[in-house]
């Protein structure tokens, strides 16, 4: 799933990252905060009062993520999340059976 | 002593790297500027046990030696030995944050890859032993092949053994500079593999107790209680920057008023006694006045950013951000251009998109600035009636809150239109690391206060009093000959300059005093005031206090209500700070942005005069 879809406080693993969505000075900064395949993530945070309304109506929000990478926390937008996938404990047994 | 070798400290971004320089180098320290750049150059001297005195300097942080932003990219030249002003360091001390140890070890391993003298200080233990970590600092020695020593720079603690170990590894005195061999450049997933395996095998327990942080966060980044307690944090900011500074205002205007009555009591009558009471000591206390209000504003914004909180309101207003085509991080600059556009303008060097960056610099004069505020006092004072409306709120307060919302609201609608034409270009991103929580050390706090004020009194003491002596020149000079019904500064060359301006600014409702009191203004916006003062040929009362009442009056008598509204309109947008537009100039490289600035800048101000003086007298105000 993407990154964008994940449920607050939940633990994941960065499965795939789309670098060809985002420039390359950005890939290569999301590379020096520690986003890249293998890292553990978990999504903390979603900003925007707008947002956080929306996302009540069931509407899908754009504000900025933070997320908890490795040992440190790292905010960015909707746009790069959305180029995150990333797998849980529940895929992998899914994928097990 | 001898003064011998040059120190970089360099590390990521949240590293503790100032708090180190300030615990290493105390008070003796010095604030400048890398030549050509507006990057703040910060250097302090270390002395060590053996009597050498090395100079130390504090790099801008970063993530690796590939710069995203112009203070990365003086980081990296000072490493190569690139930078204009500043020779290669002998040494470096790689400060790396011990709770975030295989992100911060990847760039560390870049730079000791280059080959020099280097130290590393494993910096904030007690933080990651607070987030359940224990570290091997041996084995991670042993692993990067150079000493690594355990400290808590906010804390004083390990900086005896960093000062050792940095005495061990700077060359001596008197000694060839080494030719440094740099090892084989490894690639970017090498090097954070390699990094993971070394924090791997430094790492001696780990128990994931990271409460702190992560507790306070749900409350500060919640989408209804983060947004709600941003803006009581911003009300209590601006009603401390208004009340506290009252009673050391007072005293800076009694301490000028004193200087120029004992100044006329010891000189006598004479060009000289009058260029230095109302020319340097009435200007330069003019602007002195501020420093309580930008001091109080600095001590609020350096205590956000130490605690970790400005980060959080950086992420808390991406979205408004993004909607005006910036980026969470302008709000920074933005929020330092409350009390001046200088330091605002020269944050703006953290925004990695050049675009975003452009057009922050662009809208930062636009923040009310506390140079403004003497001249909205003034008129406020003087035309808008002192009562309560609409439950209690006073109608002066309401109308200086509509100047500052005015302000505000000018600067967004700014931006959309800045980054529709001008500066138009792909969105930026939102890319930013959330440090940790931590108490601020008051003395750090302090030391950066004493940074901004000695920065602010050097530029009262040299911009401002050449200003304020050319003023006063052009206000007293030539004389009109004996018999002429023209007053001293009608007939003096500020007089005539005005005459000039007036046919463009009459249909906006100025007339010629408003016209004599934008010119010297042009150097900074205050000096409007004792311009003001000036032209209507008041008497310099020893009481300023007096003297703005006294103003006030005057000016009640002779502007109408619509030209004083449209006055406070103007100066809500013109560009009138020639220090704003010299850092422009620099920041941007070229004259082509701040003669923009200025140009687009000065049409609105028209505009929102004109607008506003048409309004109130259609309105029979």
């Amino acid at each position: 799933m993407l990154l964008t879809a994940l449920a607050p406080n939940q633990p994941a693993y960065i499965d795939r990252v789309d670098w060809a969505a985002m420039s390359d000075s950005d890939g290569k900064r999301l590379r020096e905060l520690g986003l890249c395949e293998g890292a553990s993530i978990e999504l903390l945070h979603r900003a925007g009062l707008l947002g956080w309304l929306l996302s009540r109506l069931g509407i899908r929000r754009r504000g900025a993520h933070a997320c908890r990478v490795g040992r440190m926390i790292v905010a960015m937008r909707a746009t790069h999340a959305a180029a995150i996938e990333v797998r849980t404990g529940a895929d992998d047994e899914a994928g097990a059976a | 002593m001898d003064h011998s070798g040059l120190i970089a400290l360099v590390g990521n971004p949240n590293a503790g790297k100032s708090a180190l320089f300030n615990a290493l180098t105390g008070a003796r320290q010095k604030v400048g500027n890398y030549p050509g750049v507006t990057v703040e150059r910060k250097a302090g001297k270390l002395a060590l046990s053996d009597g050498r005195n090395v100079d130390i300097v504090d790099l801008p942080g970063t993530y690796s030696l590939d710069p995203k932003s112009p203070d990365e990219t003086v980081t990296r030249n000072v490493v190569f030995g690139y930078q204009d002003g500043e020779q290669q360091p002998d040494m470096l001390v790689i400060v790396v944050d011990a709770a975030n140890l295989d992100n911060h070890l990847r760039f560390a391993l870049e730079l000791l890859a280059l080959g020099r003298p280097s130290v590393v200080a494993l910096n904030m233990v007690d933080l990651a032993t607070r987030d359940g970590l224990e570290l091997d600092a041996d084995q991670l020695s042993k692993d990067l092949g150079v000493p690594v020593i355990p400290t808590v720079a906010v804390r004083r603690r390990g900086l005896d053994h960093l000062r050792e170990a940095i005495e061990a590894a700077v060359p001596a005195h008197g000694q060839p500079r080494a030719v440094f061999v740099p090892h084989a450049e490894r690639g970017e997933t090498e090097l954070r593999r390699e990094a993971q395996r070394i924090a791997r095998r430094a790492i001696v327990s780990e128990t994931p107790t990271r409460r702190f942080t992560g507790a306070i966060d749900k409350v500060v980044l919640h989408p209804v209680s983060g947004p709600i307690i941003l803006l009581a944090l911003l009300f209590v900011i601006f009603q401390a920057v208004f009340s506290w500074s009252e009673a050391p205002v007072a005293l800076i205007e009694e301490t000028f008023a004193a200087l120029q009555t004992g100044v006329e009591a010891v000189l006598p009558d004479s060009f000289l006694r009058d260029m230095i009471v109302q020319g340097v000591i009435a200007g330069v206390g003019s602007v002195v006045v501020f420093l309580p209000q930008i001091l109080i504003l600095f001590f609020f914004i350096l205590m956000l950013e130490a605690t970790g909180y400005m980060t959080r309101a950086a992420f808390l207003m991406d979205g408004l951000m993004a909607r005006v085509g910036l980026s969470g991080r302008a709000f920074i600059p933005l929020l330092s251009s409350f009390a001046c556009a200088i330091p605002g303008i020269m944050a703006t060097r953290t925004i990695s998109d050049p675009k975003d960056r452009l057009t922050t610099i662009l809208i930062a004069p636009l923040m009310t600035c506390s140079a403004r505020l003497p001249v909205y006092a003034l008129i406020i004072a003087a035309f808008i009636p002192d009562r309560a409306v609409w439950g209690g709120i006073g109608l002066q307060g309401l109308v200086l809150f509509c100047l500052y919302l005015a302000g505000i609201v000018g600067a967004l609608i700014a931006a959309v239109v800045l980054r529709l034409t001008v500066t138009r270009g792909s969105q930026g991103s939102f890319l930013m690391e959330l440090p940790k929580y931590q108490m601020p050390l008051l003395r750090d706090v302090i030391i950066g206060l004493w940074q901004r004020a000695w920065i602010f009194l050097r530029r009262a003491g040299t911009i401002i009093f050449v200003t304020t002596i050319i003023l006063w020149l052009l206000l007293s000079f030539p004389k009109p000959p004996q018999g002429s019904n023209q007053s001293l500064v009608e007939y003096s060359a500020a007089g005539r300059i005005a005459s000039v301006l007036e046919p463009v600014l009459r249909p906006i409702g100025f007339n010629h005093e408003i016209a004599l009191a934008l010119i010297p203004a042009m150097a900074a916006r205050e000096v409007a005031v004792s311009a003001l003062a000036t032209a209507n040929a008041i008497e310099e009362s020893d009481d300023e206090e007096q003297t703005a009442q006294t103003l006030g009056e005057r000016l009640q008598g002779r502007w109408t209500l619509p030209t004083a509204l449209a006055f406070l309109a103007w100066f809500v947008f013109a560009p009138q700070c020639l220090s704003t537009i010299a850092v422009t100039r620099r920041e941007t490289n070229s004259w082509r942005w701040p003669l923009f600035m200025t140009g687009y800048l000065f049409v609105l101000a028209w505009l929102a005069a004109g607008a506003t003086y048409w309004t109130a007298v259609s309105a029979g105000l």
